[in-house]
């Protein structure tokens, strides 16, 4: 009894599809595997596009921190300590690190130093000389004296735009001089301490599609003020 | 018919079993193709989430520099966790954290010993809430708790390093996202981020150059009464120092041994008077008077009538050596002790200066006028005393020249700026 509804069952799963049923079945596949197909391509192309548009900001981001992270540090000095005046000193040391490039005008290069000596000897060494600038598409960093390294790829990112906007604000030390600047006294009296930051841009697009531009930007402040000129003596 | 019902139920159920997990399997497959096509996103994500703990890092680092400068230049106690104390035996940050020679104004940073090792004392504060909570320990490590929290609180550590430049010191700031790892010594946990900067801070003392006589006045000396005089310094020597004429017929002068009295009286002095009151000023402060009077160490009071308890409060509310400017004239009636050898005190007056009365002031009275009367010989000032026109009265006060008391003012007291050109980060 058993044995036979068995038979009897397993006979009308194994019945087969009919012509019908097989055309339906394989249209609708059809169409839901082009639907598929067209989703996936969809899908890959905005990928593509997305990879690219965020591999442009990551690149450029990248740039902007390490244009900004050494920027900062400029005109450190080892020796700092020794630019203070103490009692009965006629004069105090010149920070030998000063130099900075552009000073006004906004540019696509600069040029500064800091101090990177354990002991500090008082002068800027190749290795102490840092600076960016934008060639061929790329934005470069100088490592020593005249060995520049490209910070951005240029096969896959253009540069189109690289500027350094200099800011400087004065403050006056006259109120530290015991005497006053004598009237048509150079610029250089009385003293003043400069607070300089850089307004820095960089622009780029991609190698390959011209369409595709981003631009980042960041206010640098230089932390090391330099102190220029001195009090009449 | 138990058996036969079962079996045929069972591959019905199975099937559908079957159709779930083939479900699960594929949506699950779908999850792996979604997360695998969108790794750049998840990519950028993490870049940034490194990008923001570095910046929060430094600029905690940061923030703990300008912290220190502050704290440094309020000359007022504070308590153990670094807020202002009305505890009068409490000491003020600075005090806490350096030591400095009076003569010679070196810096050095106070270590205690703890457990037979000494350890430097480092201030350190945490992120909590909406403001910072800090620990100022004054004699063992930090005493903070990192708070508990799903926001990540930024902290930073302090240390103080000493220089072999007298006045200058070096600060060096750890911050971390938070509270562990670099930004508690000894500690093992590690932290996402953390970054360090070092500044040099110079003391601009609260007087620049003592001057060289007991008593300086760019005009007329007159005294009716029995002033004495004093200056036992060689190095100074003078006890009178006046751009125009000394009057005191019954002063009590007395200088280094040996040394004759006309040689402690430097009247009508024509380089004195010539020298304008500005310069004078800043002769001896070394900056101009809105400039000092600006420093974050000074207090300024304004008195209407009588100054003495203004000034005393201001004395009192001072943890070292006080920097007060009056605003306008200055009226002290005695008896009066202002200051002490220990803690002297500076006091600028934009006004005259009228003293009254049996009056001791450890430190330095600098005025536009000056006039001191019915004092007797019990009244004292160690110091100096400085007038930009005239000084007059009829005191019996003793005024005596104390190198001590002026180094003092000079080295320890005033106000912490950065050294242009120390700044680092590396």
């Amino acid at each position: 009894m058993t044995t036979i509804s068995r038979r009897a069952s397993r006979s009308a799963l194994q019945r087969g599809l009919s012509l019908v049923e097989l055309m339906v079945g394989a249209a609708i596949s059809l169409f839901i595997a082009a639907a598929g197909a067209a989703l996936l391509a969809g899908n890959l192309r905005e990928n593509r596009a997305l990879m690219l548009e965020s591999r442009l900001t990551h690149d450029l981001r990248t740039a902007a921190d390490l244009v900004s992270r050494d920027l900062r540090r400029a005109g450190y000095w080892g020796s700092a300590t020794e630019g203070v005046w103490a009692t009965g000193a006629t004069h105090v040391a010149a920070n030998p690190y000063a130099a900075l490039a552009p000073a006004a005008a906004a540019s696509d290069a600069i040029s500064f130093s800091y101090s990177r000596d354990a002991t500090e000897n008082q002068r800027v060494d190749a290795n102490e000389q840092f600076g960016f600038r934008l060639r061929r598409g790329a934005i470069e960093m100088q490592l020593g004296t005249d060995n520049w390294q490209a910070l951005t790829d240029a096969g896959t990112l253009k540069i189109t735009a690289f500027s350094l906007a200099p800011s400087v604000q004065d403050i006056s030390l006259e109120s530290f001089c015991a005497q006053p600047c004598a009237v048509g006294s150079p610029a250089t009296c009385p003293p003043h301490q400069q607070v300089r930051s850089f307004g820095l841009v960089i622009t780029g697009q991609l190698a390959t599609d011209a369409h595709l531009s981003r631009s980042v930007q960041s206010q640098v402040r230089l932390r090391n003020d330099p102190v220029i000129g001195a009090c009449s003596v | 018919m138990r058996v036969h019902a079962s079996s045929m139920n069972s591959p019905r159920a199975q099937r559908g079993a079957a159709a779930l997990v083939v479900t699960l399997l594929l949506f699950f497959a779908m999850l792996i193709a979604a997360a695998f096509a969108n790794r750049n996103l998840l990519l950028e994500q993490r870049s940034a989430a490194n990008q923001y703990r570095a910046t929060q890092a430094f600029e905690a680092a940061e923030a703990g520099l300008e912290w220190a400068a502050a704290q440094l230049n309020a000359n007022r106690r504070i308590g153990a966790d670094c807020s202002p104390s009305t505890d009068p035996t409490a000491e003020s940050f600075r005090s806490r954290y350096l030591q400095i020679s009076p003569h010679t104004g070196v810096l050095t940073p106070i270590t205690v010993s703890v457990a037979g090792s000494a350890i430097a004392l480092r201030p350190s504060c945490v992120r909590a809430g909406s403001g910072w909570s800090c620990s100022c320990p004054a004699n063992g490590p930090s005493t903070l708790i990192p708070p508990t929290g799903p926001t990540a609180a930024a902290a930073f550590v302090l240390q103080f390093l000493a220089t072999d430049k007298p006045g200058v010191l070096r600060v060096r700031s750890t911050g971390c996202t938070h509270l562990a790892g670099a930004c508690v010594p000894g500690s093992t946990t590690r932290v996402d981020a953390s970054a360090q900067v070092e500044v040099a801070l110079g003391l601009v003392g609260g007087l620049r150059t003592p001057p060289a006589a007991t008593l300086t006045a760019r005009g007329n000396v007159v005294s009716s009464g029995a002033l004495g005089v004093h200056n036992a310094d060689p190095s100074t020597g003078l006890a009178i120092n006046a751009g125009g004429a000394f009057t005191a017929p019954l002063a009590r002068l007395s200088g280094p041994a040996g040394t004759p009295v006309s040689s402690l009286l430097a009247g009508n002095d024509a380089a004195l008077a010539a020298l304008p009151a500005a310069r004078f000023f800043a002769a001896h402060f070394g900056v101009d008077k809105a400039a000092w009077a600006a420093q974050p160490a000074v207090t300024r009071i304004r008195c209407t009538a009588d100054c003495s308890a203004a000034l005393l409060a201001a004395v009192a509310t001072a943890a070292d050596g006080a920097l007060i400017q009056v605003d306008g004239d200055l009226d002290l009636t005695g008896p009066l002790v202002l200051g002490s050898a220990q803690k002297p005190v500076a006091i600028v007056v934009s006004g005259g200066a009228r003293l009254d009365g049996d009056i001791t002031l450890h430190g330095l009275l600098y005025a536009q006028s000056m006039s001191w009367n019915h004092a007797t010989r019990g009244a004292l000032v160690r110091g100096a005393l400085l007038s930009e026109t005239s000084f007059e009265g009829d005191a019996d006060a003793d005024l005596v020249f104390d190198t001590a008391v002026l180094d003092r003012l000079r080295n320890t007291t005033g106000s912490f700026a950065r050294v242009g050109g120390s700044w680092r980060d590396f």
